[in-house]
């Protein structure tokens, strides 16, 4: 059994563990422990990864389904995009479970052995190199995360339920049927039916271009269901505002980050043409998300809806970023996710802990706060800062990054993409800074916020390690943007026909960020 | 009649001679006991073991021609067997507490388990026509098993008239085949086909055969409640005691099924891709089938009671087994063993839920009754819960792995389209299997349970982590 075999199976076996455990404190803290394991395992993980080599590494086989004419594997490995989305996960399980300590009462175990099953969940779907074993995890995720909002949502958490898992489950079965029109492809080709990624890799150029396009299109809705890309996005305000903190802080941390995954991976790796012709089409849609829930976020009186909308925007860079398929798009993207999954994820924490104290969403009831809880308000400028896009904090390198392979893309073959998405990093300020100041600054206008506690030791000890990622990936990004540099640099030069490049001299332009 | 051939219909003569047996027990022995239980449980454990044993065994046609030893029937007679054990299993407290007569309701479930094994078995329509008789009979009594209660009687009267008819129409469907092939036996008309020429050409072009194919899709679908020949469907289910209404559900569909595979995908059409003439053969199986997973799961949406919605469901997968039945291929065919397995194990541990909840709460059947299970009932609310999740195909469930399969056959063959439909039904399905769920853990309400739906909940689990287990034996069973 390899490493990644055993980071996926300790969250499982916890989790079955965990209907051992009737106390909540002792779930809280087992829950904890699991997760830590399961960071120092992802952190062994790093260490053994080679991010000079590209290509997939690490992997494990094993036969699954194995009959004459079918042939399923349990292939798992991870490259280095995975790897960081990889490395988010475990830190951000941690994180949350920490940051989220008091928030709920209700039936503690349970909520714990959901998360567990939710993390194997999202480590299956970053590290599964077959299709079909993909479309298990990511439809495994599901069920934990229906009952975690259905559960321990808000008001309206049924509806937000249902609507989250319907919504989810309509794009992924068609994704269903790509893959077994695509594994019969195969068949077609070879002989046998397979689902095994860097086999249909092989094959998948020799399609026909409306064959190519269908299945292009299959898997694009499905990932653009979870991304969520303008018009697909309606489930996300819901599923955000009803979820608890600890089911916000995850599913915008790194559950979203599945679709855009997905959209590299699978819709670039597979249907490099199909790709291309789209390419336009989804950006326009990238676009219309970024002003789009930009314009929403700025009018909405509920903190937790504002903070959903600006993950429509943050998003939709990402998309965009991926569909420049240059370079710089690429890697904007990839270090985007991670940074999106540290900001936004931070966003809902920090909310989610003011919540605890004042429980009401609507920012009229705040302001001011800053005189009655600085920690608290110093630690929510960083958050907000590094969502805007602050240059020094880490959303700023992804954004750039996007923005400039939007602009030089030769996919696109225009410019005014990266024109209209600046504007939405204008608004992102206008928005996010407007709200910080509704919410933290100005005089205190309701008397009974004076008693707000400010931060507490164990709160302080969750929010700090996401600002000093935010910062050192503000400052070196390169620390962290080499572990993906490999794999995007080669999937960007596949897609773009450019020759592969002998030395490794891939600089980027702004020199703030020029260091090696 | 030679030893082979004993051999070979052992599993039956178990299971029709079991029943005999507790008949007769049943006239002798007044005292109410539980050993017609027993015996209807060692019984169809025998059966299964001796059909398990018959695998492999090279006389693949018994009784002159009559009767199939293959591993597809031994695999349905498995199917049959399992599905009467967990029923005996299931009826004992609840039969116990409705004061039935359990030798009676023995005995009939276990006749009509060996008119099942005869539909799986039949290498000749008439055998086929037989076990299907031989079912239904069985069936109309079981559902009017409870002899003071109105629906009970009405379900059964409802039954009967109805698949009186549909019999008429499947020996009517027998009777112009006869007229096209001048055989009934399966053997003949595949070899016939499988020659080719002309004459099978001209057989096909012929309005006659055509007839006779469709009164014969007529007289199964009504069995498998197949739109639109489901009407009785919700009534019957409804008021035919639970553990029927899942017996039904289940094995009798599967027993229809299996006919289905038998005269379709081994007689008429054995060969891949399909011989000229079958198109529109294929065109009448895909549209039932696109027709029944839209409009069982349409109509189940707006369900108030369990067991209508269990039932409406019914007929929706009754349209996901079809959809292998159209694909022609011999995927479809084991798409079809497999679904048929799984969908076994979902819906009889679904029945037997509702029979646990119903006698508790008095009527119980009500989808409100299942508000705040969770909290009353954590284990049960846990098994149904699986058993919803599967049923919708949410993967790594069984149920998952069976739409998978009938999904490929389908496009394998070409019918992109209908995999389409199944799957837009499916979303559709989604909603009202998770209502369930709501119902149970997201509502507040104003001990170990039954250990046989919890293996039945471990095996859908065991089943959607190692479809091995099943697609091995089936690709076994296929070759």
């Amino acid at each position: 059994m390899g490493l990644l075999t055993i980071l996926i199976l300790i969250p499982l076996a916890g989790a079955a563990l965990l209907h051992f455990i009737k106390d909540a404190k002792a779930a809280k803290i087992f829950t904890l422990a699991v997760s830590l394991v399961a960071f120092t395992v992802s952190l062994l993980l790093y260490f053994r990864f080679d991010a000079n080599i590209g290509g997939f590494q690490l992997t494990e086989k094993l036969s699954w389904v194995s009959t004459q004419t079918i042939s399923l594997s349990y292939f798992i490995g991870v490259d280095g995009m995975s790897m960081l989305l990889v490395l988010l996960t475990t830190f951000l399980m941690v994180i949350a479970l920490i940051g989220t300590w008091n928030s709920q009462s209700k039936n503690i175990p349970g909520l714990m052995a959901l998360l567990l099953l939710l993390e194997a969940g999202m480590l299956g779907v970053f590290c599964s190199l077959d299709l079909f074993l993909f479309y298990i995890f990511w439809e495994l995720i599901l069920i934990p995360m229906y009952f975690i909002i259905g559960i321990w949502g808000g008001e309206r958490r049924v509806y937000a339920a249902v609507k989250f898992f319907i919504y989810t489950l309509a794009g992924s079965l068609f994704m269903l049927v790509a893959i077994i029109w695509l594994g019969l492809q195969a068949a077609k080709l070879t002989g046998i039916f397979t689902t095994d990624f860097t086999a249909l890799q092989a094959i998948s150029a020799q399609l026909p271009m409306d064959v190519q396009n269908y299945l292009f299109w299959a898997f694009a809705v499905s990932f653009a269901i979870k991304v969520p890309l303008f018009p697909l996005h309606t489930w996300l305000p819901d599923a955000h505002v009803e979820a608890p903190t600890v089911g916000s802080v995850i599913l915008a941390g790194v559950l979203l980050k599945m679709g855009t995954y997905g959209l590299i991976r699978f819709n670039l790796g597979l249907f490099p043409q199909a790709s291309i012709s789209n390419a336009s089409i989804l950006s326009i849609f990238a676009v219309i998300g970024i002003i789009y829930g930009a314009l929403v976020a700025m009018v909405q009186t509920d903190i937790k809806k504002l903070i959903a909308y600006s993950s429509v925007t943050h998003m939709g860079f990402i998309v965009l970023g991926i569909f420049s398929m240059t370079r710089e798009g690429l890697q904007g993207a990839v270090i985007q996710m991670v940074n999106h999954g540290l900001s936004t994820g931070m966003l809902f924490m920090m909310f989610g802990m003011m919540y605890e104290r004042k429980h009401t969403r609507d920012i009229a009831q705040y302001g001011g706060l800053a005189k009655i809880t600085p920690h608290f308000a110093v630690f929510f400028a960083i958050a907000m800062l590094s969502s805007v896009g602050l240059p020094g904090l880490n959303g700023f390198v992804g954004e750039y990054l996007t923005l400039m392979g939007a602009f030089q893309s030769p996919v696109l073959h225009s410019w005014i993409y990266a024109i209209i998405s600046s504007a939405g990093v204008i608004l992102a300020a206008v928005y996010l800074l407007w709200m910080y100041q509704r919410f933290m600054m100005g005089p205190v206008t309701h008397e009974e916020n004076r008693h707000i506690k400010d931060l507490s030791k164990r709160e302080i000890a969750a929010l700090v390690p996401l600002v000093i990622f935010m910062v050192w990936i503000g400052i070196q990004p390169m620390n962290f943007m080499k572990i993906s540099e490999k794999g995007m640099n080669a999937l960007s030069n596949s897609l773009l026909g450019v020759q592969p490049e002998k030395s490794n001299e891939y600089q980027i332009v702004n020199p703030s960020m020029k260091i090696k | 009649m030679n030893q082979s051939d004993l051999i070979a219909a052992l599993p039956l003569i178990i299971l029709a001679g079991t029943g005999l047996i507790i008949l007769l027990w049943d006239a002798f022995e007044k005292t109410p006991s539980r050993i017609p239980l027993y015996l209807t449980i060692i019984g169809s454990g025998a059966a299964a073991y001796f059909a398990a044993v018959n695998i492999g065994v090279p006389s693949p046609v018994a009784f002159g021609g009559l009767f199939f030893n293959t591993g597809y029937s031994n695999f349905f007679t498995i199917i049959f067997s399992v599905a009467t054990i967990l029923t005996a299993l299931l009826a004992e407290r609840y039969l116990h507490e409705e004061e039935v007569l359990i030798g009676e309701f023995c005995a009939l479930l276990l006749f009509a388990a060996s008119g099942m094994v005869m539909m799986a078995s039949g290498a000749d329509l008439l055998v086929i026509f037989l076990g299907l008789e031989t079912m239904s009979i069985a069936f109309y009594v079981l559902s009017g098993l409870f002899r003071k209660k109105l629906e009970s009687n009405e379900a059964a009267l409802k039954y009967f008239l109805l698949g009186a008819f549909a019999t008429g129409f499947f020996l009517y469907g027998i009777a112009l085949i006869y007229g096209s092939f001048g055989t009934m036996n399966l053997v003949t008309i595949h070899n016939t086909v499988i020659a080719g020429g002309d004459k099978v050409a001209q057989i096909f072009g012929s309005p006659m055969l055509l007839l006779g194919v469709v009164l014969l899709i007529v007289g199964l679908a009504f069995k498998v409640a197949a739109f639109p020949f489901h009407q009785w469907a919700p009534d019957v289910y409804e008021g035919a005691p639970t553990v029927v209404s899942g017996y039904m559900s289940t094995a009798g569909k599967a027993a229809a099924f299996s006919a289905f595979v038998l005269i379709f995908l081994y007689a008429l059409i054995p060969i891949n891709p399909p011989h000229v003439g079958t198109e529109k053969i294929q065109i009448i199986l895909a549209a039932l089938a696109a027709c029944s997973m839209l409009y069982g799961n349409i109509v189940a949406l707006s369900q108030t009671k369990i067991k209508r919605m269990l039932a409406y469901s019914s007929t929706a997968h009754a349209g996901y087994l079809l959809l292998g039945v159209a694909a022609l291929n011999t995927a479809g065919a084991a798409g079809v063993g497999i679904y048929a397995a799984v969908y076994l194990l979902m819906q009889v541990s679904a029945f037997g839920i509702v029979s646990m909840l119903e006698k508790e709460t008095g009527t119980g059947l009500e989808l409100n009754d299942y508000v705040g299970l969770a909290k009353r009932r954590p284990w049960a609310a846990f098994m149904m819960s699986v058993i919803m999740l599967s049923l919708a195909g949410i993967p790594p469930f069984a149920g998952f792995f069976g739409k998978y399969y009938l999904f490929m056959a389908a496009i394998s063959a070409g019918l992109t389209w209908l995999a389409i439909v199944g799957v837009i039904s499916s979303i559709i399905a989604s909603y009202f299997y998770l209502r369930i769920i709501v119902l149970m853990y997201f509502r507040e309400p104003q001990h170990t349970d039954n250990i046989v739906i919890g293996l039945a909940s471990v095996a859908i689990t065991i089943l959607g982590l190692m479809p091995g287990l099943l697609t091995d034996t089936a690709g076994y069973f296929f070759k």
